[in-house]
């Protein structure tokens, strides 16, 4: 079994549920630097919270589902696929990102 | 005290690291965006003159141990840099630095797929994609090497 075949859509699915988990504000975990703790929901009274490492986790579970999903495809048709069109989904996230970005309240 | 000389050991490595990281890819997308061909001897066609393949490997790894080190400096910025930039009223500075904890997330992910194009399909083959997917790893790193240098002269997580 060619497991590389796997890793175009594990990349593609990790940047994308990444960056939809942060439009969403939803985070799978968060972490409070002012009382440097780790939790899986809003923690009353702080704050401060890094989203970050959340996003990515979320982007690693969608990325770990969607690939086991695409695994059990066979090889014969999986492997009709080209690859030419990847960069599209990594630039269309980089501009998710900055429209993220330049809407929120950075600019206010 | 002893948490900011940590900190400041983590911010030189992580910088060092970085500036590495800059250095190589850098070298790789030029050379593959604008491949030497025949001509002088010049320094600019040497620059050029590389076997792009051979930096791929490194440049994964610097990437991760980069944001390794990012990942660590990362509370530190939320408790004593952002608050100084709201008070300064140039809160904007933090959009800065959101759009890099972005591209690190974003370039961390891309690192498997940066990797297979160069490793595993014939340099032949997917060229745009493969030359689009290293154009933004190296506008990434640029863009957060500048970024976090900029907020670090602004001021620093360390001592």
């Amino acid at each position: 079994m060619n497991l590389t075949r796997l890793i175009p859509v594990f990349s593609l699915t990790f940047i994308a549920a990444y960056q939809v988990d942060d439009f969403l504000n939803a985070p799978l975990i968060r972490y409070y630097p002012d009382a440097a703790r780790w939790s899986f929901g809003q923690i009353k009274g702080l704050h401060n919270t890094i989203g970050w490492f959340g996003w990515m986790l979320a982007g690693l579970l969608a990325a770990i589902v969607v690939t086991a999903i695409f695994a059990l495809i066979p090889q014969r048709i999986t492997e009709r696929i080209r690859w030419n069109w990847v960069w599209i989904v990594p630039v269309m996230t980089v501009l998710f990102a900055l429209y993220i970005v330049v809407v929120g309240w950075w600019i206010t | 005290m002893h948490y900011n000389l940590i900190n400041s050991v983590v911010l030189i490595a992580h910088m060092l690291v970085a500036i590495t990281l800059l250095g190589a890819v850098t070298h790789q997308t030029v050379s593959l965006w604008w491949p030497a061909k025949g001509g002088d001897a010049s320094v600019a066609r040497s620059y050029r003159a590389v076997r792009t393949n051979l930096y791929t490997n490194v440049i994964v790894v610097l990437f991760i141990v980069t944001v390794v080190f990012g990942s660590f400096l990362y509370p530190q910025y939320r408790i004593s840099i952002l608050p100084y930039l709201t008070q300064l009223h140039i809160r904007y500075f933090g959009g800065f630095f959101e759009l890099k904890e972005h591209f690190a997330a974003i370039g961390l992910g891309l690192l498997p797929l940066y990797w297979f194009l160069w490793k595993t399909v014939p340099l032949t083959e997917n060229v745009r994609a493969r030359a689009v997917i290293t154009a933004l790893i190296a506008i990434f790193v640029w863009y957060n090497l500048l970024v976090g240098h900029m907020l670090n002269n602004l001021k620093g997580v360390g001592l």
